[in-house]
């Protein structure tokens, strides 16, 4: 191997010996180049757990589920099958002899200037003959973050999103993108800047994924490589293997792969803000909940502005950095999920978000966030105690404990003792919020 | 029918086989241009109507009534105005395309379902582009249905402008008939099927070629 690039699984960068930090994304673009494909998983102190080799028919269609395959692997071989290695790196190198000419030319080092722009409700107000579907919205979205719109039906959540590109025009009021209003633009230019992704996905069924992947970039005028290499790209950033998903019709995807397809298109044009519009309401629980991870995966790579439609709260406080809650056209609360779970605004917000919005909140919580009790050492928290991670959510940490039937665990940060949290500290963070 | 003569006489088709191309030939064209012209007029008029769908009504009334209108009695009400020509014999045959092309038209366009319309919107498609990118391409199998019955029936149809100096194969009947030669006549009619189910066939492929999604499932 000639160069090492490493990268921890869950889309984030670790290190990088000698270029800066690769994105998951290139390491994929990386992997396409390549004629042989090394993958190696390492513990903290870098010695090799696990390694795959492939031939280099191989290296085109690596996926992001067999990277983290080959990671579960090595924890089992470990021994460690419930927990993920502290710091597990993937590498990706080539063998040069094998190396073909006019292959493996350099990638550029970096997506072209993607960036989330900031959207902004000023008053916007919706009204239709006999009912005011939205009244007085205000709120604003911070650029790359993930704004969630939840409510039950008839709420007015779906008519706001669809205002933002004009699907539906505000009977007053004013949203801006980046500080410019879309109403002063032209509702066909302005959709082509905006990704949209609905429940029902809308692929055109007369299309391989590969055109369909490439709607926005063909309406844009895009040279049709350019078109097809960005296809290929996003296909595998969204989990499908562009060898073999490209040339297939959408009639011939499961429900899961159209709407990873669907998200591909959306992202084409490397649109600065995406709509989705329940995205994922029509496919079953673990596909969901697959898609759910994935979407929070390329949301960080990519660093889009989303807005995400949906009525079902925990979907909202899984992928939210914020959360706007409505009824009846207006907005009731707006906050990040874990301030909505301590601090529902009404009882309205309490109902919805359930009476066990305390256990909710353990979702957003951190371990290296709550009251770990740095004095005492790592025997005080008893034999049976789970070790934990300070990035690990409260509620993986609750299970932990009950799991081991113990009542603390040992945080530690890479190799570094931090002290013990207490079971019956987490149990007092549910009861003081909720 | 004269006594004693075979209801074919294959020596007769034998020596005719130019004029038998050339009757193939004018049968092809005065369907194509029926069709043809008559496709571009039924387009038109599907766009108004799915525009302001109020011209619906009406425009199936007047196509409706126009298709109701026994052939021969249009074509000997146009002669004293358009004479014995092929402008005659076009106005009826597009006149009885008409109904079949607009409702397929309609109903393969309004078939195309809502999200991908929704999906094409919300991307940035422009009218025009949500139409001919979207809404033809995925309504063309509706689309080509009405072709081909609009085609089977001209073939038909086409027959009777023998009466006006046109006619195709028609003009095989027609003569056949006035001089009792059966031959003439049949080879007239088969020809005229044939042809029918020939041409039926070629759009069947035409289809199949233009949708290759269609087949492509599971």
């Amino acid at each position: 191997m000639t160069r090492g690039e490493c990268a921890e699984i869950g889309a984030t960068v670790v290190a990088d010996r000698e270029q800066g930090v690769p994105t998951s994304l290139e390491l994929r673009q990386r992997a396409l180049q390549l004629d042989q494909l090394r993958l190696a998983v390492r513990s903290p102190d870098g010695a090799a757990i696990e390694h795959d080799e492939r031939a280099p028919s191989g290296a085109a269609g690596v996926q992001v589920d067999e990277v983290t395959a080959l990671i579960r692997q090595a924890n089992v071989r470990e021994h460690r099958p419930d927990r993920r290695p502290a710091v597990a790196v993937v590498e990706v190198g080539h063998d040069p002899k094998r190396r073909s000419a006019g292959r493996g030319a350099p990638y550029p080092r970096s997506m072209p200037g993607q960036r989330g722009a900031t959207v902004e409700f000023r008053a916007v107000t919706k009204r239709y003959a006999d009912q005011t579907a939205v009244d007085a919205l205000s709120f604003q979205v911070p650029a790359g973050k993930i704004c969630i719109l939840v409510g039950p039906s008839g709420s007015g959540k779906t008519t706001s999103l669809k205002m933002v590109n004009r699907l539906i025009e505000p009977t007053s009021g004013a949203i801006l993108i980046d500080g410019s209003d879309v109403l002063q633009e032209d509702p066909v230019q302005l959709r082509r800047r905006i990704g949209y992704v609905i429940q029902q996905v809308g692929l055109f069924p007369h299309q391989t994924i590969a055109e369909n992947v490439g709607t926005v970039p063909r309406l844009l005028g895009w040279p049709e490589a350019r078109m097809a290499a960005r296809a290929t790209e996003l296909l595998a950033l969204v989990g499908l293997d562009p060898a073999r998903y490209a040339k297939r019709y959408p009639a011939q995807l499961s429900g899961g792969e159209r709407q990873r397809a669907g998200v591909a298109r959306a992202l084409a044009a490397e649109p600065p803000v995406m709509l989705m519009d329940e995205p994922f309401g029509a496919v079953d629980p673990i596909v969901r909940d697959r898609l759910q991870g994935e979407l929070l995966r390329i949301q960080r790579e990519l660093g889009t502005t989303i807005l995400f439609v949906t009525h079902d709260i925990d979907e909202a406080i899984r992928l939210g950095d914020r959360v706007a809650i409505m009824r009846d056209g207006k907005l009731v609360q707006y906050a990040p999920p874990g301030e909505l779970l301590a601090h529902p605004a009404d009882d309205f917000v309490a109902q919805f978000t359930g009476a066990d919005r305390g256990l909710k909140r353990l979702e957003v919580l951190t371990v290296g966030g709550a009251d770990v009790d740095a004095s005492v050492t790592r025997d005080a928290a008893g034999p049976n105690a789970p070790t934990l991670a300070p990035a690990m959510s409260l509620r993986q940490a609750l299970a932990l404990m009950l799991q081991h039937d113990a009542t603390a665990g040992v945080v530690v940060d890479g190799d570094r003792y931090v002290g013990v949290l207490a079971l019956a500290k987490i149990g007092k963070m549910i009861r003081s919020d909720a | 029918m004269t006594e004693g003569e075979p209801l074919i006489r294959w020596d007769w088709i034998a020596g005719h086989l130019d004029e038998l191309a050339f009757r193939l030939g004018q049968h092809v064209e005065l369907t194509a241009i029926a069709v043809g012209v008559g496709l571009v007029i039924a387009f038109a008029l599907s766009l108004l109507i799915l525009r302001s769908p109020r011209l619906e009504a009406p425009v199936t009334w007047v196509t409706g009534t126009l298709y109701t209108i026994p052939s021969l009695a249009l074509f000997a009400l146009l002669v004293p105005i358009t004479g014995l020509s092929v402008l005659t014999s076009e106005i009826g045959l597009v006149s009885y395309t008409l109904l079949i092309l607009i409702r397929n038209i309609i109903r393969g366009i309004r078939g195309v379902p809502a999200d991908v319309r929704e999906a094409a919107v919300g991307m940035g498609y422009a009218p025009r582009q949500l139409l001919w990118r979207i809404e033809v391409p995925l309504a063309l199998a509706v689309i080509i249905a009405g072709i081909r019955l609009a085609t089977i029936s001209t073939i038909g149809l086409v027959t009777v402008t023998a009466l006006i100096g046109q006619g195709g194969f028609g003009f095989l009947i027609l003569i056949g008939i006035q001089r009792f030669f059966s031959t003439e006549l049949i080879a007239g009619a088969v020809l005229s099927v044939s042809l029918a189910i020939a041409v039926d066939a070629l759009l069947v492929l035409l289809q199949r070629r233009l949708t290759p999604w269609a087949r492509a499932t599971g």
